[in-house]
Protein backbone atom coordinates (compact mmCIF):
# COMPACT_ATOMS: atom_id res chain seq x y z
CA UNK A 1 0.00 0.00 0.00
CA UNK A 2 1.16 3.32 -0.70
CA UNK A 3 1.73 6.29 1.69
CA UNK A 4 3.35 9.62 2.12
CA UNK A 5 7.08 7.71 3.21
CA UNK A 6 6.99 5.49 0.13
CA UNK A 7 9.82 6.37 -2.43
CA UNK A 8 8.74 6.16 -6.19
CA UNK A 9 12.05 4.83 -8.38
CA UNK A 10 11.83 5.06 -12.29
CA UNK A 11 12.15 1.65 -13.50
CA UNK A 12 15.12 0.39 -15.32
CA UNK A 13 13.55 -1.25 -18.04
CA UNK A 14 12.45 1.58 -20.00
CA UNK A 15 13.46 4.66 -22.60
CA UNK A 16 12.25 8.02 -22.20
CA UNK A 17 12.84 11.43 -23.42
CA UNK A 18 11.28 14.73 -23.12
CA UNK A 19 9.30 15.60 -26.36
CA UNK A 20 7.31 19.23 -26.59
CA UNK A 21 7.27 19.32 -22.65
CA UNK A 22 5.32 15.99 -22.36
CA UNK A 23 7.85 12.92 -21.11
CA UNK A 24 7.13 10.14 -23.58
CA UNK A 25 7.87 6.34 -22.66
CA UNK A 26 8.71 3.25 -24.34
CA UNK A 27 9.02 0.08 -22.75
CA UNK A 28 11.97 -2.07 -23.36
CA UNK A 29 9.74 -5.02 -25.08
CA UNK A 30 8.33 -2.46 -27.31
CA UNK A 31 4.89 -2.93 -26.93
CA UNK A 32 3.73 0.14 -24.90
CA UNK A 33 4.34 3.70 -25.08
CA UNK A 34 3.02 6.11 -22.29
CA UNK A 35 2.42 9.57 -22.22
CA UNK A 36 2.61 11.86 -19.00
CA UNK A 37 1.40 15.64 -18.98
CA UNK A 38 3.06 18.75 -17.62
CA UNK A 39 2.45 17.84 -13.92
CA UNK A 40 2.90 14.08 -14.52
CA UNK A 41 6.49 15.11 -15.77
CA UNK A 42 7.30 16.62 -12.77
CA UNK A 43 5.89 13.64 -10.43
CA UNK A 44 8.22 11.70 -12.93
CA UNK A 45 11.04 13.91 -13.18
CA UNK A 46 11.36 13.64 -9.04
CA UNK A 47 11.09 10.30 -8.85
CA UNK A 48 14.59 8.89 -8.55
CA UNK A 49 14.35 6.95 -5.31
CA UNK A 50 15.59 10.22 -3.19
CA UNK A 51 12.43 11.34 -2.36
CA UNK A 52 9.37 10.19 -0.28
CA UNK A 53 5.90 10.76 -2.12
CA UNK A 54 5.33 13.72 0.73
CA UNK A 55 8.59 15.50 -0.23
CA UNK A 56 7.09 15.13 -4.22
CA UNK A 57 4.02 16.80 -2.87
CA UNK A 58 5.09 19.80 -1.37
CA UNK A 59 6.98 20.43 -4.36
CA UNK A 60 4.32 20.18 -6.39
CA UNK A 61 2.84 22.67 -3.79
CA UNK A 62 5.55 25.22 -4.14
CA UNK A 63 5.34 25.34 -8.05
CA UNK A 64 1.62 24.55 -9.07
CA UNK A 65 -1.13 26.57 -7.63
CA UNK A 66 -2.57 23.76 -5.49
CA UNK A 67 -3.39 22.80 -2.18
CA UNK A 68 -1.41 20.37 -0.35
CA UNK A 69 -4.63 18.08 -0.09
CA UNK A 70 -5.43 17.77 -3.72
CA UNK A 71 -2.15 17.07 -4.59
CA UNK A 72 -1.60 14.30 -1.99
CA UNK A 73 -4.69 12.53 -3.52
CA UNK A 74 -3.66 13.32 -6.97
CA UNK A 75 0.07 12.19 -6.80
CA UNK A 76 -0.92 8.95 -4.89
CA UNK A 77 -2.96 8.17 -7.29
CA UNK A 78 -0.55 9.00 -10.15
CA UNK A 79 2.07 6.87 -8.81
CA UNK A 80 -0.45 3.83 -8.42
CA UNK A 81 -1.03 4.04 -11.79
CA UNK A 82 2.45 3.64 -13.28
CA UNK A 83 3.18 1.35 -10.47
CA UNK A 84 0.29 -0.55 -11.81
CA UNK A 85 1.92 -0.18 -15.13
CA UNK A 86 5.36 -1.33 -13.57
CA UNK A 87 6.94 2.09 -14.52
CA UNK A 88 7.50 2.66 -11.45
CA UNK A 89 9.07 0.80 -8.43
CA UNK A 90 8.14 1.54 -4.80
CA UNK A 91 10.91 1.49 -1.65
CA UNK A 92 10.25 1.96 1.41
CA UNK A 93 6.73 2.74 3.47
CA UNK A 94 4.62 -0.35 2.76
CA UNK A 95 6.44 -0.67 -0.57
CA UNK A 96 7.66 -4.67 -0.99
CA UNK A 97 11.04 -2.86 -2.68
CA UNK A 98 13.15 -2.86 0.32
CA UNK B 1 7.22 33.50 -7.57
CA UNK B 2 3.74 33.07 -9.45
CA UNK B 3 2.80 29.21 -9.21
CA UNK B 4 1.63 27.66 -12.51
CA UNK B 5 -1.36 26.52 -12.75
CA UNK B 6 -2.10 23.11 -12.36
CA UNK B 7 -3.74 19.84 -14.04
CA UNK B 8 -4.03 16.73 -12.37
CA UNK B 9 -0.90 14.51 -13.70
CA UNK B 10 -2.36 11.88 -16.33
CA UNK B 11 -0.71 9.05 -18.12
CA UNK B 12 -1.81 7.60 -21.50
CA UNK B 13 -0.97 4.53 -22.53
CA UNK B 14 -1.23 3.13 -25.96
CA UNK B 15 -0.36 -0.14 -27.63
CA UNK B 16 2.48 -0.68 -30.83
CA UNK B 17 1.37 -2.88 -32.63
CA UNK B 18 5.31 -4.89 -34.13
CA UNK B 19 4.70 -5.97 -37.76
CA UNK B 20 2.07 -2.95 -38.44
Amino acid sequence: MLSLDSYPQRSDELVWRVIDGEVVILTTDGHEIHTLNKVGRVIWELSDGTRNIKEIVSLICERFDVSFEVAKADVLDFVKQLEDKKILQIRGGDGDGN
Amino acid sequence: MEREEYHKPRIKSEAIEIGA
